[in-house]
């Protein structure tokens, strides 16, 4: 096929391109160039309709179209405009962002992660020569250190209560990041175990306990009911209180401790993903030649030896992008959280709540305040945030190489 | 999406809470008186007239029951009563598109929105009278139905929330007769948490983010509402602030987690003596077998539950037949058949007032409660107090914050949401 | 050559295996139990009724299956979930094999946008993508779902397809083309039957994208009965206060055994088809 050129080769490209060219162009670049456009004005509650005169507003809103026009509604509200500062949306959620105390703070915390970068850069080139004075081990520590002890140097916790205090953005947005780095790793540790327990040899009952363990994502269509069931079993009076009273302790209020209960949403959303690994490593697993095995054993390679270095590096180009996928989807995890916590347990009235996650905080905006400038401004940002932080990731794991690379 | 299914649309959105802001109590029928009016349309073709209702499970049987007598007594009409899952959504599709519904039946506190929307329409350009209304439904109801001088939606039921208790383990002695007599029921929570050691009290607000079931608390003690019709808010009063200080004392009494399940479950199976919820848990209640009376206390919102006419039954001609049906359902004759079977309470005057429904055990403790509560209002502003005055209360309970403190960010945050509003 | 494996080491295993079948199945028992209790609720607060049936009825089931149009629901979703299946494997393949065979200018990028596009939280998006559908005529109709479904699983189906297809070598193709065949015809002939567990993968998220989903479904087709769907339907009947726990659960119940059956039916080629360019032997 490289052989081909011209525009035979054109022509078929498109045609097998084509359904999902028009499909993203639909259902994923139209809403985001919409919610971009809504960011910019100040549409909320009061002012929910659009002015069709605005020529942006007629392209982009549906309620402008041909279709609709004559039907649109005409309520009490006024039609919205552009903000007046037009990153007024953009400046109540992050504007204290740009003092100079938070600006610094900022700078802070990026000063704590230069020496892990350059860790890393440095430990890569050590490994490329020949003779290596310091190891790549080295290295890492070396970086490691520096970043602990800048840590306390700067007083890093001080100035990340003082980005905090900015506003809810950052809030909800570390909130949720410290999710993902719980989440994902503790997913892919349990799905990695049970994987590798279910490939081993002559195991029998093996179709059984698949079926079973794979379960929870079969749940997830009526996640809603299993979400309400995991907040049960943590209740006061709920199921394992009441087993910690059978041995004759006293459980704690889960739900209305902030750590433990971002503990149990994060242990019920691992509930509802690890089969989602623990598939994909399973297949990933079963085209590492079993010779490969058998000759490190010959070896003298041990149980630990054979993981890390033959498994691991096999299932890697495999497991590595759909761990990358599972993290944007975790970022935007919004049932578990909601059903189960509804964003709380409370810190006030003023404040998002211990589990409210980006999308939980996204939710409220829209849906019960219908603040829909915010909300999107919002939106926006976290997009930004996730669309850098994918093409960061996909630089990493290459995986972009196709069939003939 | 809970599993790692990279679809565009989340799988999990949770209905329940969907509508927390609003009353969340589904909508009860309400009697209204019997309707004059002839639809005016040709006999031969049959018109459907969708309504989108909150009418849950049980009630429907009956509600339905009452739209098939309309329907035999007027041929040629057909109700259609199926309804989406999230209906203000589901709306915002619709209507633009000349689809949905022709009638809507929701809480009255969704009129200021729908109608700055445009998705509703006054009913007062169709031919209601406000004489009409005072002459046909109790005052809090017109009241309820009126917004900024025009009259909306036709009130069906009333609701406010009373404490429902278990007779056979709630004693006189636990019984406070004056229902603005905080200090009494205090006092009466601590005695049964030592007499029982269960706790007197059950209300899924507590510890739990539900401004509506604070209500009875807040406004017990003199909050004149949480926010009012030009946005200021009142969290920041002594009364309020005395609310948040006895639902802290009485916190120490109770559970620390409280929901709708938790408290059913709990009055079921005999773990509470009292459970602060509205006509909607009555019909589980009597399913359960529990030998219940009703104690109203506190000053509960009241929630008027409506009929509203959308925008596309004007556009299709609907409107008079709509009128009628609305009227029909809002009648004295049709609600108090209902309030018989669903224990609920009319906002039609007549029906309010007949003997039968005037002795139901329901009607009785619930209208009491009616008669101290304050009306939800259908103003806009309205939305910016569900989530501050949950929240701060939430934090009062779980000791999260102390209760001054809680009022004083309720009232920053209320205004803050007003102001984005304005 | 066959290893003994050590007893001990089995033991762990099957105690490993035994804790964890536990953590996933307790939730899905506790629901049943739920479905099965009297009354609307979904908890007890007795220790007992927590791990074993203290009462039992099929009322809950029998209601949920006869009285309500529980069984036009379960045939609508199936219906929209297995076209969306369908639609999911076609549009997808192609792109794929596009995005793996081919070599052409913005393959990469292309590949990139996929990926970030999908990064913009979809739950603000419902609306309006409602309201365009809606323009186009689609309201209140089936199509419009499945064609939103299947837009849904583009990303992560193309990208593991397209894994997928960079391990099969590309010889066989490249001697199919010498001897005169399209490449149309070596993706049908040569390609997409070599890709089977892949595509069993993506038939089964496929599947799911069209079964679960339940937001968008409540929007698009809000009415009548006889359009809607399980997870919606099932959702509605807890829209208020005093939610029928017993009927709700019952119905999860039901509703989780097809994705159950689709896994099983599956399961063999499942294995193979998530990998991303793994090594083959």
């Amino acid at each position: 096929m490289s052989g081909w050129l011209g525009r035979r080769k054109w022509i078929t490209i498109t045609l097998f391109l084509l359904p999902t060219i028009i499909a993203i162009l639909v259902f994923n670049v139209y809403p985001i160039l919409l919610n971009t456009y809504i960011s910019f004005t100040n549409r909320n509650k009061f002012r929910p309709n659009p002015d069709c005169s605005v020529t942006m507003t007629g392209i982009l809103d549906p309620l402008c179209w041909p279709k609709f026009r004559d039907n649109a509604p005409k309520g009490l509200g006024s039609p919205y405009v552009l903000q007046d500062p037009i990153f007024g949306n953009y400046d109540t959620l992050m504007g204290k962002l740009f003092k100079p105390e938070a600006l610094l703070s900022l700078l802070f915390v990026a000063l704590v992660f230069i020496p892990i970068i350059a860790a890393n850069y440095f430990s890569k080139k050590q490994e490329r020569k020949i003779d290596k004075k310091i190891t790549s081990g080295m290295v890492w520590i070396l970086g490691l250190l520096t970043a602990v002890a800048l840590f306390f140097v700067l007083n890093l916790p001080r100035s990340i209560n003082e980005l905090m205090a900015t506003g809810d953005f950052l809030t909800v947005v570390f909130r949720t990041i410290l999710f993902v780095a719980l989440r994902v790793p503790i997913t892919f540790g349990i799905g990695l175990m049970l994987a590798l327990i279910l490939n081993s040899e002559n195991l029998p009952g093996r179709t059984f306990f698949r079926v079973v363990l794979f379960i929870p994502w079969g749940a997830s269509s009526v996640a809603i009911l299993m979400a309400l069931v995991w907040q049960f079993l943590f209740r006061q009076q709920g199921t394992i209180n009441q087993v910690i009273a059978f041995f004759g302790g006293t459980g704690p209020i889960w739900l209305n401790n902030p750590v433990l209960a971002f503990g149990v949403v994060v242990l019920a959303d691992i509930w509802f993903s690890y089969p989602f690994f623990m598939v994909s490593i399973l297949g990933a697993l079963q085209s590492i030649p079993k010779e490969l095995y058998e000759a490190a054993e010959v070896d003298g390679a041990n149980w630990w030896t054979r993981l890390s270095r033959i498994t691991m590096p096999l299932i890697r180009p495999a497991v590595l992008p759909a761990a990358v996928l599972t993290s944007i989807t975790a970022f935007q995890m919004f049932g578990t959280a909601f059903a189960i916590t509804n964003g709380g347990p409370v810190r006030g009235a003023s404040v998002p709540g211990a589990t409210e996650f980006v999308m939980v905080y996204a939710y409220k905006q829209i849906f019960q305040q219908q603040n829909y400038g915010t909300a999107t401004a919002f939106a926006v940002l976290i997009f930004i945030m996730l669309f850098v932080a994918t093409l960061y990731s996909l630089r990493v794991t290459r995986i972009t190489k196709g069939a003939y690379d | 999406m809970a599993a790692c299914k990279p679809a565009a649309t989340p799988t999990a959105a949770p209905v329940t809470p969907a509508e927390p802001t609003s009353a969340p109590a589904e909508a009860t029928t309400a009697p209204t008186k019997a309707p004059e009016a002839v639809p005016t349309e040709p006999a031969m073709e049959k018109t459907t007239i969708t309504i989108w209702n909150q009418w849950d499970g049980k009630y429907l049987d009956a509600i339905t029951a009452a739209f098939n007598d309309y329907e035999t007594a007027h041929p040629g009409v057909v109700i259609d009563l199926s309804k989406p899952e999230d209906v203000k959504n589901a709306l915002t599709v619709a209507i633009p598109a000349g689809e949905g519904p022709d009638i809507i039946g929701w809480a009255n506190d969704a009129i200021g929105e729908q109608a700055l929307i445009g998705n509703i329409v006054a009913l007062s350009d169709y031919g209601i009278t406000s004489d009409f209304l005072s002459s046909t439904y109790e005052p809090a109801a017109v009241n309820g139905v009126t917004w900024m001088g025009s009259i909306w939606g036709l009130p069906e039921t009333q609701e406010g929330i009373a404490l429902i208790y278990n007779k056979d383990l709630v004693t006189d002695e636990y019984l406070v007769k004056d229902p603005l007599d905080f200090d009494g029921l205090l006092a009466a929570a601590i005695k049964f948490k030592k007499d029982t050691g269960n706790p007197l009290i059950c209300n899924q607000g507590f510890g739990a983010n539900d401004a509506y079931h604070m209500s009875p608390i807040y406004f017990g003690f003199g909050v004149p509402a949480y926010v009012d019709e030009e946005g200021k808010a009142y969290m920041d009063t002594p009364e309020a602030i005395a609310a948040a200080e006895w639902l802290k004392k009485l916190s120490a009494v109770s559970f620390a987690e409280n929901s709708y399940d938790i408290c059913n479950a709990a009055l079921t199976e005999g773990k509470v003596g009292m459970w602060w919820t509205g006509p909607w848990a009555v019909a589980g209640i009597e399913e359960s077998g529990v030998n219940y009376g009703i104690l109203p206390f506190g000053r509960p919102f009241v929630g008027i539950k409506t009929l509203l006419l959308t925008k596309n039954a004007v556009d299709r001609g609907h409107t008079d037949l709509a009128l009628d049906i609305m009227k029909y359902f809002t009648s004295a004759e049709v609600q108090k058949k209902l309030a018989l079977v669903n224990k609920t309470i009319p906002a039609a005057t007549a029906a309010l007032q007949d003997p039968e429904v005037a002795s139901l055990t329901a009607v009785v403790g619930f209208g009491a409660a009616l008669n101290l509560g304050v009306p939800m209002s259908p103003t806009p502003f309205s939305s910016a107090q569900w989530d501050p005055v949950g929240n701060a209360s939430a934090a009062v309970w779980t000791g999260a914050q102390e209760p001054a403190a809680a009022m004083a960010d309720a009232q920053a945050a209320i205004e803050e949401k007003v102001a984005g509003m304005k | 050559m066959k290893n003994k494996t050590k007893p001990w080491v089995r033991v762990m295993q099957y105690g490993i295996l035994i804790i964890a079948v536990v953590f996933a199945f307790y939730p899905v028992w506790f629901a049943f139990l739920a479905s099965g209790r009297l009354g609307d609720r979904l908890y007890t607060l007795n220790l007992g009724g927590m791990f074993i049936p203290t009462q039992w009825t099929f009322e809950n089931y029998r209601v949920m299956l006869f009285e309500r149009p529980f069984l036009t629901w379960m045939t609508n979703s199936l219906k929209v979930a297995s076209i969306t299946t369908i639609a999911s494997l076609v549009v997808c393949t192609s792109a794929a094999f596009a995005l793996s065979r081919f070599r052409f200018k913005g393959r990469e990028f292309f590949l990139v946008f996929l990926l970030a596009i999908s990064t913009f939280p979809g739950l603000l998006s419902l609306v309006a993508i409602a309201q365009l559908l809606t323009a186009l005529g689609l309201y209140g109709k089936h199509l419009g779902l499945i064609l939103a479904y299947t837009s849904g699983t583009l990303v992560f189906s193309t990208w593991n397809l397209k894994g997928y297809f960079d391990t099969i070598p590309i010889d066989l193709e490249e001697s199919a083309m010498l001897d005169g065949a399209g490449p149309v015809q070596a993706f049908l002939l040569i390609a997409l039957p070599l890709a089977k567990p892949a595509l069993a993968v993506t038939a089964i998220l496929g599947f799911m994208a069209g079964w679960g989903d339940f937001v968008f479904a409540s929007v698009l087709v809000p009415a009548p009965d006889s359009m809607k769907f399980v997870v919606p339907a099932l959702y509605s009947l807890a829209n208020s206060m005093s939610v029928p726990w017993g009927y709700f659960a019952a119905g999860a119940v039901i509703v989780i055994i097809p994705t159950i059956i689709v896994y099983l039916s599956m399961n063999r080629y499942f294995e193979g088809g998530l990998t991303l360019g793994g090594v083959k032997g």
